[in-house]
């Protein structure tokens, strides 16, 4: 096991410098010469060529993208992301305001998904065929089918115009003011948690339907062991390892849907700020995030794989 | 006139919402908005220490919006000070609250000197003071601020003497308010430190020299003579700076990012992407003001999510907001709040590459300008609430009339067809054309509208979206057909009309078409230096005649500016320029 | 070819192989069994079909504007009514339809091919190649693939061909990762070794019998990929990233529908409605041809 845990960390290190340059040369190439932007106020102001030239030396833009790779891989090693070309502030503090309202959404949305995705594939495999699998999976794919931004849009005007509810303007952290909070964050994280919930439920009755036809559970039910217990005790366990895989694969897609629901939502979080950063070619903020988000994902990945070889020996000595 | 009268009489006119719909947009106005103070060369504005009371010019303007002309009925703000409004019942503006606004973006950063975006003076404004402001009342109109009077000293108007209020200022942290003040903030925006932009405060680059001549007079010598100079420092962006933090930071804000001024708020705290909030400074040199006890500004992207906010009450103001919500907000509202439509300084327009064929061939681009149907394009993107005009603003001072305007092509609003195949005949594309127009992402609806007019004359042009990162290079780089774009000018002024876009590329920000008219480079000139606003109008309607001759820029119609409160906010009035007036230091909440 | 036998335990080809009548016996049998997936595949055969001859179907110039007939109800003018230039939304939805659906199927098609190539040779070959290619696979999945999709956009700038290329970067390591797997585990089954022994070139084994086999895994991730790719187009438009105006999609009607959706809430309920059926379809059809496909969950 240690062997293997040593092997799956050395294979991180290549993709993480992988991951470091793919960002890189993404923002290098992008089109939209930051320092002429900042120059001209956003575009609406004048043009000046020597103030140009002083912006781009300010912001490290005059010199070789080599150098410039160097300077904030290396500074990115020891946690410091430089400062926004925009605001002047560090990169690392506007993060700190914002990366717990994303964590809170990509902590709980999942939670929820869980909650309502698991039981809603359990009783769609268990009653294959009846009308209720076939509620089940329509109410599951229907989680998949609309654009998080426009499922976002319709519960605003749902809330505001046959319930007369409007989520209250100031953010509240969940230290402060935890009613109003729960009140800001229930309905985006509900938005986020459908694609989730629509997947578990569909991993969760195909990996059930699998596992109740094995031997083991015919085992099981020929010893005369109770339904309910067959599928609670010996099924839904060994479900579980799909189930644990797709969590992880889908922490991209919750970070991505964080990006719309916060924007519909009004909510200060990450997502918001990455996009309006590439915008603008903010080009610190941007590298930032990815950065953190991939390796976010890559950790969070390695930790499945290794609960997986953990539960499956057989993946170890492969 | 006596700034006693003045503070007695703070009041806005105000439209009731059926009003604004009924009088359409012009009636809505209160339009003159002029720079009249600054040619009359001085102004003596006293000081008053006295209370101040605001009448209930509501009543009056409401009055006035039932009667029959309603061209008139707006405006009114029963004339300043006049026995009318003195007779209605005054009410005395209710202390405390606190008024809660939006703005649709983060602005970069607090700085008022050098950002560029509006909205950074929309929420930072209450924090400072300026040396002048323009009358909160009277958009036309340049009265006192930190100064309370100003006189032109020698026959070249390039030496003007400013005397200062006489009430002891103090700075948000303390430290007293001085002459020296002064002299710091304007020798720092007249002399830009290297590598620093300041677009909004290109005024003070005239400044030749600040001299302090007593504890409470200073004066400045201008480098040239300067029509527009007063009311170029007017705006927000000249916020008074403190010395002390200057010397420090070299730049407005202090060390932690955080605006210190003078003004009727203090800046208590940013939480960006959500709220910004402001309180009230206790210790504020102007007696019994400001009424609010706090200000919260937050920061809304989404139209939809505002204008639900709006209408359940947790915002109080609504702007500007898009022409297509106002019969949503309308209903919304009912006669709970107010409405009101002002023209805006942006003008849809379209910019040819005049560097290249054909383009650079005045007979094609004047059949653009033919091919453009201006009332139909008001019909379905301003629901007929957009103005047509030339390069200043059509309902301002210095606007050409209608009559005039019309006689050059396409500009009297209608599609003309066959005038636009003939010049193109003329041109050598009698078989149409093909080119690309690039527009920014948020006026795309606009391109829409105008490539289809351009269709039926046989322009064919494939629409190129773009963020305002490369939208910036492309225009900039002359890379485009033919560019459509919104482009504001913060001023209704002359110099600022026409040195945005249309005199040559090499003198003006950004004539991104770069095209030269000699003739409106001469008339610019003359106007700029001309101090008597008659003769400076005469010369600007040739100017503005000159440039349209020549077709460097189709403005398409000015966009209506929309604006929406609840009426328990009181004494609020928006002013075509969206860099002034943003203090809320008389406003009050009657609730 | 004796190693096909293996390969026949796949219903599909073992359909294939039986006579006319007992193939319309088979058909009418899978139908009875999976009556969704078949209205599904129908559905999408429909959209195909739309997207084929938007012109005949639109009843409207999608593009011309018209300042008399804004903001009209369904009924009053054109069956789904007008939006705010006065732009027949039937006839909108009918040419959005065949830019979305090109969009799904291209970037699914090209996706599904690189991963195909990718999963399959590095799956296959092992070794150095398996250990870069899948370095390659890991670092373009690290990243959320909206994510990605953004900032490849911002890059290229907004185009229907730039929106395919994006979506296709972001969608293929997911698939590609499937896809070795699975070569992983057949490489190893008795019929590979087989073919082995008879001498047969790698290329020939990957092409002939690897590729096959995988064949039925890739159709149900390409069918889930196709649903997710529509949604990440909309939700590109919604951003400003998507297809640029006038061109309609579904993601760019919806999406312009958004500012309006109190006063003509017709000018996104179609579209969105366009976008949910195709979306649930594909999805369906995914479901029901796992179901089909898995030996086991047969009866």
């Amino acid at each position: 096991m240690t062997r293997y845990i040593v092997r799956r960390l050395l294979l991180l290190l290549p993709t993480l410098v992988l991951v470091t340059l793919l960002i890189f040369t993404l923002m290098r190439v992008v089109p939209g010469d930051v320092a002429k932007l900042i120059v001209t106020g956003g575009g609406e102001g004048k043009f000046n060529e020597a103030a140009y030239h002083q912006v781009q030396k300010q912001l490290h833009l005059d010199k070789p993208i080599v150098v410039q790779y160097v300077d904030w891989a290396g500074a990115a090693l020891h946690g410091d992301f430089g400062k926004s070309y925009w605001s002047k502030t560090s990169v690392r503090t506007e993060l700190g305001s914002r990366l717990p309202v994303t964590l809170e959404m990509a902590l709980l949305a999942p939670l929820i998904a869980l909650l309502i995705g698991v039981p809603l594939g359990l009783i769609s495999a268990v009653r294959r065929g009846t009308p209720m699998d076939y509620g089940a999976r329509m109410i599951s794919i229907a989680g998949l089918s609309m654009p998080h931004f426009w499922l976002g849009i319709v519960v605003i005007l749902i809330l505001s115009n046959y319930f007369h509810y409007i989520v209250p303007i100031r953010y509240a952290e969940v230290w402060q003011n935890p009613s109003r909070n729960f009140q800001q964050m229930v309905w985006p994280i509900l938005v986020l948690a459908t694609g989730l919930m629509a997947l578990l439920a569909r991993i969760t009755r195909s990996a059930m339907l699998e596992v109740l036809r094995s031997d083991y559970i015919r085992t099981a039910r020929a010893k005369g062991l109770g339904r309910l217990m067959v599928v609670g005790q010996h099924g839904l366990r060994n479900a579980m390892l799909p189930i644990v895989t797709i969590f992880g694969a889908q922490l991209g897609a919750l970070i991505g849907g964080a990006v719309v629901t916060e924007r519909v939502f009004n909510v200060p979080g990450m997502g918001r700020y990455f996009i309006e950063s590439v915008f603008v070619r903010d080009f610190p903020v941007v590298q930032a995030v990815m950065l953190l988000v991939a390796i976010a994902y890559l950790l969070v990945n390695l930790m499945v794989d290794l609960s997986y070889a953990w539960l499956d020996p057989r993946i170890r000595y492969s | 006139m006596a700034q006693e009268q003045y503070w007695d009489r703070i009041a806005t006119s105000r439209i009731r919402r059926r009003t604004a719909l009924k009088g359409g947009v012009i009636a809505s106005a209160g339009l003159t908005t002029a720079f009249l103070a600054a040619c009359s060369g001085s102004s003596n504005n006293t000081n008053n220490a006295k209370p101040a009371t605001a009448t209930a010019a509501a009543t009056a303007a409401s009055v006035a919006g039932t009667s029959a002309a309603p061209a008139a009925s707006a405006s009114a703000a029963a004339p300043a000070g006049s026995p009318a409004a003195k007779a209605a019942a005054s009410v005395t503006p209710k202390k405390g609250g606190t008024l809660v606004h939006q703005i649709n973006a983060d602005p970069p950063s607090l700085n008022l000197w050098t950002e560029f975006t509006y909205v950074v003076n929309v929420a930072v404004a209450p924090v400072y003071n300026q040396l002048l402001q323009v009358d909160p009342l009277d958009e036309s109109k340049v009265i006192g601020d930190l100064a309370k009077s100003w006189e032109y000293t020698n026959n070249d108007k390039t030496e003007i003497v400013f005397k200062l209020q006489d009430a002891t200022i103090t700075w948000h942290d303390g430290k007293p308010f001085s002459a020296e003040d002064v002299k710091a903030t304007y020798d720092w925006l007249s002399n830009l430190p290297k590598g620093v932009v300041s677009q909004r405060t290109t005024a003070a680059r005239n400044v030749d020299k600040v001299e302090i001549v007593d504890a409470k007079t200073l004066k400045f010598t201008l480098k040239k003579p300067q029509a527009s100079f007063i009311p170029g420092i007017s705006s927000h962006h000249f916020a008074m700076g403190a010395k002390h933090i200057i010397d420090q930071t070299n730049t407005l804000l202090d060390s932690n990012q955080q605006p210190v001024g003078t003004g009727p708020f203090v800046f208590k705290s940013y939480k960006r992407t959500n709220v910004m909030d402001f309180e009230r400074n206790k210790s504020y040199w102007r007696p019994d003001r400001p009424y609010l006890d706090a200000i919260s500004c937050f920061i809304i992207q989404e139209p939809a999510t505002a204008i639900t906010q709006f209408l359940s009450g947790q915002l109080q103001l609504l702007r500007p907001f898009a022409v297509s919500d106002l019969a949503q907000i309308t209903k919304g509202l009912g006669d709970k709040g107010t409405i009101d439509i002002t023209p805006s300084l942006s003008r849809a327009a379209l910019i040819p590459n005049g560097t290249k064929p054909p383009f650079n061939d005045v007979r094609m681009r004047e059949a653009i300008s033919a091919a453009i149907d201006r009332d139909e394009y008001n019909k379905i993107r301003d629901e007929g609430k957009g103005f047509k005009g030339a390069y200043l603003n059509p309902k301002g001072q210095w606007g050409l009339p209608e009559s005039e305007l019309a006689k050059f092509t396409g500009y009297d609003g209608k599609q003309d067809l066959q005038k636009a195949k003939q010049l193109m005949t003329a041109a050598g594309f009698a078989d149409g054309y093909k080119g690309m127009m690039p527009v920014r992402t948020d006026f795309e609806e606009n391109a829409v509208a105008l490539q289809q007019q351009l269709k039926k004359a046989g322009f064919d042009f494939t629409i190129q979206v773009e963020k305002s990162a490369v939208l910036t290079q492309r225009a900039t780089d002359t890379q485009f057909d033919l560019l459509c774009h919104t482009w504001a000018t913060p001023f209704d002024d002359p110099d600022d009309g026409f040195a945005e876009m249309i005199i040559s590329p090499d003198r003006a920000g950004r004539n991104w078409a770069k095209i030269t008219t000699p003739e409106v480079d001469r008339l610019f000139d003359l106007q700029r230096a001309e101090f008597d606003p008659a003769k400076r109008k005469l010369i600007s309607n040739d100017c503005d005649r000159a440039g349209l001759g020549n077709y460097p820029n189709m403005i398409v119609l000015y966009e209506p500016n929309l604006n929406a409160r609840y009426n328990f906010v009181v004494d609020f009035k928006p002013q075509v320029s969206q860099y002034t007036n943003q203090r809320y230091e008389n406003v009050w909440l009657s609730k | 070819m004796s190693v096909d036998a293996a390969s026949a335990s796949l219903p599909l080809q073992g359909m294939l192989l039986t006579g006319e009548r007992t193939r319309l016996r088979r058909l009418w049998k899978i139908v009875r069994a999976q009556p969704l997936g078949t209205l599904s595949l129908l559905v999408l055969v429909a959209y195909v079909v739309i997207a084929v001859f938007a012109p005949v179907f639109a009843t409207h110039d999608p593009y011309s504007i018209n300042a008399a007939t804004t903001y009209k109800r369904p009924g009053v003018v054109g069956i789904m009514g007008t939006d705010n230039f006065g732009r027949d939304i039937f006839s909108r939805v009918i040419y959005g339809t065949r830019i979305s659906v090109s969009i799904g199927f291209t970037t699914v098609l090209l996706a599904t091919g690189i991963a195909a190539f990718v999963g399959g040779v590095s799956g296959f070959l092992g070794g150095t190649v398996d250990l870069l290619a899948q370095r390659v696979v890991d670092t373009f999945q690290a990243f959320p693939a909206l994510v990605l999709a953004i900032v490849v956009v911002s890059v290229l700038g907004t185009s229907g061909v730039n929106v395919v290329i994006a979506l296709t970067l972001s969608t293929w390591p997911g698939i590609a990762r499937v896809v070795r797997s699975q070569v992983l585990t057949l490489k190893t089954s008795p019929f590979i070794e087989a073919a082995r022994c008879t001498g047969l070139s790698d290329a020939r084994i990957i092409w002939r019998h690897l590729l096959p086999n995988t064949l039925p895994i890739l159709l149900v991730l390409a069918s889930a990929s196709v649903a997710s790719v529509i949604i990440a187009e909309a939700t590109l438009s919604f951003l400003g990233l998507g297809i640029p105006a006038p061109e309609p999609s579904w993601g760019s009607i919806l999406t312009g529908a958004e500012r309006y959706a109190q006063r003509a809430p017709w000018i996104g309920i179609f579209p969105g409605l366009a976008i949910t059926i195709a979306v649930f379809s594909a999805n369906f059809l995914g479901d029901s041809v796992r179901d089909l496909l898995d030996p086991r969950l047969r009866q």
